[in-house]
Parts: structure tokens; C-alpha cells; sequence
């Protein structure tokens, strides 16, 4: 795979995968993996991304993403890694993310683009400045350092908190929407005679 | 070999992210590659971070188009038709070319499905309409209004909240004004049906523009062009929208109603040739592309016979004798 390529493909995570994160991070919460173990199956599924031959192809890349992380959580279970037991009983539940998307879920697209917007949008200043100029003025780490008249270093720090701290509001989005799933679904079950 | 953590790993690729850029230098790259050779989820982690990288580049670029507590800075008005020539005559009016934001901004697009289609339109202000079979819209975002027309047919809206912006189905004379729910409006001959899967919507007749109810989430009305209300009450609002999923969702309703339903959505038509059975009730769901089996089932369950033969239609009942 070339540069022009990994800027390609870069471009398509960022639209099409990142946004869908936190709800990825929920269905696996609902599925009782532990936090550490997410972060592991979600890792994982990236680097299957990084080995596919292409990727044009893909009609709805969220979903297809979902299928990867689905995947490697059942082959971990059979191979008794992910030790709950509980899981097992709950993949049906995130199974069905493979549907076609019904019209609350393409609205929940929607939604996820504004929860990662959020998320970015919060960022503390200096950070969202060094994403800025990355962009606007395509300048490289050193460009930026002088700019702003810090160590090379200090971009390279910030920068990287900044990533972080998007990632982890993205877990915490995830463990938000997994808590209202479930006490959505206990308010089903507690209305059943 | 103890096993690296995810978070150690996403640290290390978070730096990795910033320090790359658009085009590393070779020694970069040699010492990436022996980064990533240690554990395969590291290529996995700096993929991900990269993306991550990416979005809030974009979205930190684009200067706050997409902000939606930008209050209104033009008075409302009651119709962009108008406001639009008159805008345009002004522009005329000074000499100025006229904005082409301006002409973007207001221009309306329309959409349609054929029988038995339904499909999902995402706008551009972040709402969402799925269209039923055989419908037609036309949606018009501007700076201080949205407005969809609904020529013919039934959509369901999901609405981006934007209080400075509301959101406005017109369907004949009848009007349903949202700010952020999610509601369907059916168009029928002498009026509209409305109903609410979320949030509130305030409906009226143009006829009537005084008059005027608010419909809360799990509530439906018939809203005719005249004004007059009917049928204002609490339905099953799941159910009534199970079109979107293209299936019927029956609970009740008389043989006549199932097959007026599915003729909506299927060129081959069921037809009730027996009148004696057009009043039993059916329970069950079906897919309303498929009348076949709804046939068959009423076969199963009245013991009538249904006639597959012939292409055009499908003939429940046998005409009764004299």
C-alpha cells in the first residue's frame, strides 16, 4: 500500500469508522467484555482493516467493522481468552447489528457524528490548535512546534493527549449508551406481566 | 512475555499518529516499522488513531458551519417562495450578482419512490425522511425555515434539533411543525394522518390556520384539509410505522383493511372476491412485499380458497352463488 493510499484509507476510517466507536465500545460493554478486553477486539479489528487488499468496496463500513469485532470476540471466546461466560448469552444481542440498519439506527449515524463532534469540540485549547494546523496549513510537527513557539516535544505530547482524550470520551460515550440500552430494556421487561 | 496493554499500546500510537503527518522521513519510518513489528494490534491501534487524527483535523477546519446554536439572524417569515423573488429582486434592484450561497441555500429537491419502494433520504441539516411506497417530497433547507412538501404518499421524519430553524411538513393545506421529534405524515384524499414517535408536533390547516393541536409522542390524528380534527387519540406507533422495515403489522384489522394495505405496495393486487370474509380480522406480521404468503395464511386460517394463477392478481374467495 502506498502513502496515497494509507492517506486514503485514513480518510475513510476517520469518516466512515471512527464516529461509530462509542457504539461499537456499547454493544461490546452489553456484551460483558471487560474494558480492557475492548480496547484488545477493537485494536485487533483495525489491523484487519490495515490488511485488507482494498476497501472501496464496502458498502456500509460501520457494519462491516462490527462484523470483524463480532468475529474476533467469538473466536476468543472459543479460545477462552475473554474468560465471562455471560458473554456467550449476550452475542445474540449484538448479532443483530449486522441487519440492515433500521431507520432509528441510520438516525443514530446522525447521532454518533454529533457525539464524536462533541468529543473533538471539547478538546482543551492548545490541542485543538495543533489539529488545526495540521490541516488548514498542512504543517508537519516541527512547523507547528515553531508556530507556536514550543518543543517539537511539547506538539508531539499534546497532540497525543488530545488523541487520547477523544478516544476516551468515546469510552465513555460507549458505557453511557450501553447503561441506557440496559435500563431501557429493564423498563420493557419490568411493563411484561 | 508478559502481554502489552491496550493502553500502553495507545499511547505509544497516539504519538505515533502526531509524528507521522502527511509525509514522514525515512528514519521515521524505519523506527515505526520496528514499532510495529513488536505486536500486531499496535498496526491496528496507529490506524485508529490516525482516523481519529483525521476527523478532528476536518472537523476543527471547517469554521463552525455546522453550528447549531447559531441564533437566527434573519425575522422569521411565512414563505420563502416570496421572501426568495424578493430577495432576488433586491439583489436585482442594487446591481449585485446574486449570492450563489443564496440560490444553494434555497434550493428545493425532490424525491420519490415507485410502488413497493421504501427509502430512507438523509438531509443535509442532519433529519432524516424515510419514504413509503408511491410518495413524493420536495424539501427546501433554508437559512431560517425547513420546509418538505408532501405531494402524495406517507413519510416518516426523525428531526435534527434546530429551534432557529423549524422544521415544517406541508401536505395539501395541512401543516405539522416540529422543532426536534419524529413523526409520519400520510397523505390521503381529504386530509392527512400524523403520527408521533417522539417529541411534540403542532398541527393545523392552512384553512384553518387558528386552530391548531399539539400531538405528543405515541399520539396520531386524521387532520383534514378543512381543518376538522378526527381520530385524535393514542396509537401504536410502532406498529403503524412498521413500513419502514416494509412489514404489516396486523392487530385487528378487518381482511379488507390487510389488503388495501399490502396493494399499496405490490403491482400484483390481492382482491376479496367473497364479501362474506371481508370482515374477519387477521393478527400477525407480514412482509408487505410479499402478498403470496398473506394469502396463503388467510387460505390457512378461513379455510377459503386463494387463487395464485393468475400474475396480475391474487383472488381470495370464490363469488358467492345467488
Amino acid at each position: 500500500m502506498g502513502p496515497n493510499d494509507r492517506q486514503r484509507l485514513i480518510e475513510w476510517v476517520a469518516t466512515e469508522i471512527t464516529p461509530h466507536e462509542a457504539t461499537i465500545r456499547a454493544w461490546l460493554a452489553r456484551a460483558m467484555v471487560a474494558p480492557d478486553d475492548r480496547d484488545d477486539l477493537i485494536q485487533e479489528a483495525y489491523c484487519h482493516i490495515t490488511e485488507l487488499p482494498s476497501f472501496d468496496h464496502i458498502e456500509r463500513p460501520a457494519a462491516f467493522f462490527f462484523r470483524i469485532v463480532r468475529n474476533l470476540l467469538i473466536s476468543q471466546l472459543r479460545h477462552n481468552r475473554v474468560v465471562n461466560i455471560e458473554t456467550v448469552s449476550e452475542i445474540g444481542v449484538i448479532a443483530g447489528m449486522d441487519e440492515a440498519p433500521t431507520p432509528e439506527r441510520i438516525a443514530d449515524g446522525r447521532r454518533e457524528y454529533h457525539r464524536v463532534r462533541k468529543a473533538i469540540a471539547d478538546l482543551p485549547e492548545r490541542c485543538r490548535l495543533i489539529f488545526e494546523l495540521r490541516k488548514i496549513e498542512g504543517l508537519s510537527q516541527k512547523d507547528i512546534a515553531r508556530r507556536l513557539g514550543v518543543t517539537e516535544t511539547i506538539v508531539e505530547n499534546e497532540g497525543a493527549r488530545g488523541l487520547r482524550l477523544i478516544i476516551e470520551a468515546l469510552r465513555q460515550q460507549g458505557e453511557q449508551i450501553a447503561e441506557h440500552y440496559t435500563s431501557l430494556r429493564e423498563r420493557k421487561r419490568a411493563r411484561r406481566p | 512475555m508478559t502481554r502489552e496493554s491496550p493502553a500502553q499500546i495507545e499511547r505509544d500510537a497516539a504519538r505515533w499518529a502526531i509524528r507521522l503527518g502527511e509525509d514522514p522521513d525515512a528514519q521515521t519510518l524505519a523506527e515505526l516499522e520496528e514499532w510495529l513489528a513488536g505486536d500486531r494490534r499496535r498496526r491496528g491501534a496507529l490506524l485508529q488513531m490516525q482516523g481519529v487524527s483525521r476527523l478532528a483535523e476536518t472537523i476543527l477546519s471547517e469554521k463552525s458551519g455546522f453550528d447549531e446554536a447559531t441564533p437566527a439572524r434573519v425575522p422569521e417569515r411565512t414563505s420563502h417562495a416570496i421572501t426568495r423573488r424578493r430577495a432576488l429582486g433586491i439583489a436585482a434592484a442594487a446591481g449585485l450578482a446574486v449570492s450563489g450561497i443564496w440560490v444553494l441555500e434555497e434550493r428545493t429537491r425532490s424525491y420519490a419512490t415507485i410502488r413497493g419502494e421504501v427509502r430512507s433520504i438523509p438531509l443535509a441539516d442532519g433529519s432524516m425522511a424515510v419514504m413509503n411506497t408511491q410518495s413524493r417530497i420536495n424539501v427546501t433547507l433554508a437559512a431560517t425555515s425547513r420546509t418538505v412538501r408532501l405531494d402524495t404518499g406517507e413519510a416518516w421524519f426523525k428531526v435534527a434539533h434546530d429551534r432557529s430553524k423549524p422544521f415544517v411538513v406541508e401536505a395539501g393545506p395541512v401543516r405539522v411543525r416540529a422543532v426536534g421529534t419524529a413523526f409520519s405524515v400520510r397523505r390521503l384524499d381529504e386530509g392527512s394522518r400524523i403520527e408521533v414517535s417522539e417529541g411534540r408536533v403542532e398541527i393545523w390547516s392552512e384553512l384553518q390556520p387558528k386552530e391548531r393541536i399539539t400531538l405528543s409522542a405515541g399520539q396520531g390524528a386524521f387532520l383534514a384539509d378543512s381543518g376538522r380534527i378526527a381520530d385524535a387519540g393514542t396509537v401504536d406507533v410502532d406498529r403503524r410505522l412498521a413500513w419502514r422495515e416494509q412489514r404489516i403489522d396486523l392487530e385487528g384489522e378487518t381482511l379488507a383493511q390487510a389488503v388495501a394495505e399490502f396493494n399499496r405496495y405490490n403491482e400484483r393486487q390481492l382482491v376479496i372476491v367473497d364479501p362474506a370474509v371481508a370482515g374477519e380480522r387477521f393478527h400477525g406480521v407480514f412482509r408487505a412485499e410479499d402478498p403470496e404468503s398473506f394469502a396463503i395464511a388467510v387460505h390457512d386460517s378461513l379455510r377459503v380458497p386463494v387463487s395464485l394463477s393468475e400474475p396480475a392478481e391474487i383472488r381470495i374467495g370464490v363469488p358467492p352463488h345467488g
